[in-house]
């Protein structure tokens, strides 16, 4: 019969590149090359099947896609010890590659390794090891328990070599391997069935072994129980104590949370952390019963995670006091035994047997009590972490989304000319002119989360949590310094990277290809910034110096242009205000919110904090209008201070100077003066001219403006008068000039002939 | 989907100008993620081997690009679909060991884990960078760096 195997030796060019992967694995498993008929290796961000079957269930063909690159990668990924810390990166790994349904190896593309049972720690056996397994034929006993042994050995990250000398198993009592193998009756029957039962986890509900049915495998490891099986009552075999078969379901479990709420791998990796302490302590029926409360917990948050459940903490505390209430049982069993002085059956007990059952007291007891206090510290750091994560600052509004959105969209604050679309992980956000203003819209998919016309809030998320998912990334931008704090946390490299700058060099070289444009430009400045980054770790040796220009280094690049926008937004606001000042009074320095900006002349302005420091400086283009920032002061552009300087309400007014202020109070009671006579001349309440609209209310003149005013935001209420008193005026100067209201005392302003006439023509 | 299939649909791509589409059901799959149009013949034979990778290059170049002001916490370079450098938050993560003189037949850019720019020999099969790009150009005509 053709195999897949015999298909694979004819004529394919990877066939070397692939035995080098294939030999390997078998090696570090243990076993032949005939035992990885079902092996499956997925290479790359997309799951492409290299080797064995794809997911429909055919052939990679004829032929392994294993080349020497990729042979080279996966050999080089079999040497990074795993960390079962690591939270499985969202979509497929970077290399997954199975046996049937085991996982051996599974690289994140975050570049993490997840599970990697081919690890070994030592790297290569002792040659004389090497040497005394290739001698080894497959039908000696010597071959068969050097499968098991390193199974185990791969397992618990231990030397086989030193295993091979420790281990003993028996098969219903008998010792069947022993002394270093100097007894040893392993045929294959046993090895595959030992090597099956090694990789099951520990039966969920077991029977009681205590003097009811005899064990039928038993592996110790010096005193230490390191596997035991019984035959159930069902028939078949069933595993009762597996350290090694735990290691394997925690990597499993591990496996299957890849996709799950991170909820779910908080809970599911707590559990399992104490599951893997309690392993380590003294195997007896306490700690046997402990681990079989954990698993039993564990198993149960599987389940809800199948249910697709996340699991609060009030739950989780739930599940552990219900499976603890079964240790309460055990508990009450042990005490009953110790109270009558035998046991179920009736035997009496042995002096010695009444000190084990102590002892199991005392063991249940205190792990239940570790378990308590385990289960309320990681729920005390839990929500802590959950704290910090989620809310770093208080919950932004409705408004503020709509906010950070825009300014991701239009960080210039340019008026939309027509229908701008942004995408980023599923949420669209739509910028487009809508009248005088914009129309803001965030989807996900083809659902509407937000809606917006200028400031006016039309639809907002209708759950909290679209509300929480928008704020996730909109705040991103505005997140930078979050994430300025996150890399002074841990910023140690993953290994040397002595060698590795090639890795960068290759996408410099294929960046170069491209054809002149500023995507190439912006992506070689980016790469650019990493191989300087690169670079500078290089050359520090001391640690200390290394993580500062690696922090320094990290902060370059987006965030660099990112604060490049928030100055250019903060002098863009300033402007802004000066220019609402300077239309009303025309005076070269304007002070809000404790905040000053003055022009000094030739376009150049300044502007100083309260406490009259320069904190930034920006010119104007005079033919282009456009804004060139100058100087900043370090560190002191922010957020909040650019929400300072556009804090201006739409019928607030930037205030000028007292001489000024009065001067413009005088002047705006003459043009209420001139729109009162003109709407008597008209005997009417309303009158709406080419410039302003004058309206009267029993005792209140308003007048409005006919067009839109920039600096007016989109109030047009230029003049409030009541009862003779003015109660608002944003006329500027301009108004001012127009009705030929001269204002004398500016010499700034020419003055022009005025005669009551043209004043009405002008409002009208 | 067999090879000998999906060999079937890139020679009717092939054949086919672009941007035509194929109307063809194929598994779960929307046969419109084949459609590569104004891609190269150079670039569409590099990346026939490599069916997820086309579907998922089909759909990121329908999407619209990164807002201007984007800033993406992470940045992962792959070769020929394998992350060899990542940086994330400021650091890396990763970066494995590089072939000498690698010159992989396609090179990618994700930006948090999208494609952001996608290069067969120097041409942009994806580029969701181009608003990026235009506003840092901007930025650096505006800004004098503080």
């Amino acid at each position: 019969m053709s195999t897949f195997e015999d298909k694979l030796a004819t004529g394919n060019p990877n066939q070397p590149a692939t035995d080098r992967v294939l030999d390997e694995v078998a090696k570090r498993r243990g076993v032949s090359r005939d035992d990885l008929s079902n092996l499956r290796i997925e290479y790359g961000s997309r799951g492409r099947v290299v080797y064995g079957n794809t997911v429909r269930g055919d052939r990679t063909g004829s032929h392994s896609l294993i080349d020497d690159t990729i042979a080279n990668i996966i050999l080089a990924a079999f040497n990074n010890s795993p960390d079962t810390n690591v939270v499985n990166h969202p979509g497929n790994p970077s290399i997954l590659i199975k046996l049937g349904d085991e996982v051996l190896l599974r690289e994140e593309k975050s570049g993490a390794t997840s599970v990697n049972l081919l690890y070994q720690p030592e790297r290569e056996f002792e040659p004389a090891i090497q040497q005394w397994m290739t001698t080894l034929s497959p039908s000696t006993p010597e071959f068969q328990a050097s499968r098991v042994i390193n199974q185990i050995a791969l397992a618990m990250n231990t030397d086989p070599q030193v295993l091979a000398n420790e281990i003993e198993i028996r098969k219903v009592g008998e010792v069947v391997y022993g002394s270093g193998g100097e007894t040893n009756h392993i045929d294959s029957y046993y090895a595959k069935q030992l090597l099956s039962l090694l990789q099951q986890d520990v039966s969920a509900t077991p029977a009681r072994s205590v003097g009811t049915l005899r064990p039928d495998y038993q592996i110790f490891r010096g005193d230490v129980l390191l596997l035991e099986t019984q035959w159930s009552l069902s028939g078949g075999e069933e595993v009762l104590i597996n350290q090694t078969g735990l290691q394997q379901s925690i990597s499993s479990i591990l496996e299957v949370d890849r996709s799950a709420p991170s909820d779910h791998n908080w809970a599911i990796r707590a559990i399992t952390e104490l599951e893997q302490k309690t392993l380590s302590t003294k195997q007896t029926e306490g700690t046997r019963h402990t681990i079989s409360i954990l698993r039993d917990t564990r198993v149960r948050l599987s389940e809800l995670e199948h249910q697709d459940r996340a699991v609060d903490a009030q739950e989780l505390q739930e599940i552990v006091s219900e499976i603890t209430a079964g240790a309460d049982v055990e508990l009450d069993r042990l005490n009953d035994y110790l109270a009558t002085n035998q046991n179920e059956h009736g035997i009496p007990l042995s002096t010695d047997q009444i000190c084990q059952i102590a002892d199991d007291l005392q063991s249940i007891n205190l792990a239940k009590e570790s378990l308590a206090a385990d289960i309320d510290a990681i729920l005390d750091q839990r929500s802590q972490s959950t704290v910090q994560a989620s809310h770093p600052r208080s919950e932004p509004t409705i408004s503020e989304v709509v906010e950070s959105a825009k300014t991701l969209v239009n960080p210039l604050n340019e008026q939309p000319s027509k229908l701008h679309r942004f995408e980023v992980a599923g949420y669209t956000i739509s910028l487009s002119p809508e009248g005088e203003t914009d129309r803001l819209t965030i989807k996900y998919g083809d659902r509407v989360l937000v809606e917006a016309i200028g400031a006016q809030i039309l639809s907002e998320p209708d759950t909290p949590q679209a509300a929480q998912e928008i704020q996730g990334w909109t705040r991103d931008a505005a997140g930078v310094f979050q994430l300025e704090t996150r890399i002074k946390q841990e910023p140690v490299p993953k290994e040397p990277l002595g060698v590795n700058v090639p890795a960068l060099e290759v996408t410099q070289a294929e960046l170069e290809r491209m054809p002149e444009n500023s995507p190439k430009r912006f992506v070689q400045s980016f790469v650019q910034s990493l191989q300087t980054q690169v670079q500078s770790i290089q050359s520090q040796i001391a640690p200390l110096k290394t993580v500062q220009t690696w922090l320094q280094a990290g902060k370059n690049w987006f965030a660099t242009r990112w604060q490049d926008a928030q100055n250019y937004r903060a002098a863009q606001a300033a402007h802004q205000l000066f220019v609402r000042g300077y239309v009303r009074t025309g005076e070269d320095r304007y002070r809000h919110n404790g905040f000053a900006v003055t022009h000094t002349g030739n376009n150049d302005f300044r502007v100083n904090n309260p406490e009259g420091e320069l904190i930034l400086r920006f010119r104007i283009d005079a033919a282009s209008q456009a804004i060139h920032v100058t100087e900043v002061a370090a560190g002191r552009i922010n957020s909040e201070l650019i929400s300072t300087l556009k804090a201006v309400q739409p019928l607030e007014v930037v205030r000028g100077g007292d001489v000024a202020e009065r001067l413009h109070y005088v002047n705006s009671l003459k043009f209420a003066a001139i729109a009162e006579r003109s709407l008597q001349l008209q005997a009417n309440s309303v009158f709406d001219g080419n410039y302003y609209r004058i309206e009267r209310n029993d005792d209140t003149l308003t007048v409005t403006a006919q067009h839109p005013r920039p600096e007016l935001d989109q109030s047009r209420i230029l003049l409030t008068v009541r009862k003779g008193q003015i109660v608002h005026s944003a006329l500027s100067q301009h108004d001012f000039e127009r009705l030929d209201i001269t204002p004398q005392h500016n010499p700034q302003r020419q003055s022009s002939q005025s005669t009551r006439q043209r004043q009405q023509v002008e409002v009208g | 989907m067999s090879d000998s299939l999906w060999q079937q649909i890139m020679q009717q791509v092939r054949q086919h100008s672009a941007p035509e589409v194929i109307e063809q059901s194929l598994d779960d799959r929307d046969c419109e993620s084949l459609k590569l149009p104004s891609i190269s013949q150079s670039a569409m034979s590099v990346l026939e081997p490599y069916a997820e990778l086309v579907w998922d290059l089909n759909q990121a170049r329908q999407k619209p690009p990164f807002p201007p002001a984007y800033v993406p916490k992470s940045v992962t370079i792959l070769y020929e679909d394998m992350p060899f450098i990542r940086w994330e938050d400021g650091q890396f993560t990763l970066i494995r060991n590089c072939p000498n003189a690698y010159h992989p037949r396609f090179t990618e850019i994700q930006f948090d884990d999208q494609t952001a720019l996608f290069l067969v020999s120097g041409e942009a099969i994806v580029n969701r960078i181009g608003a990026m790009a235009t506003f840092a150009e901007q930025l650096e005509q505006a800004v004098v760096q503080g």
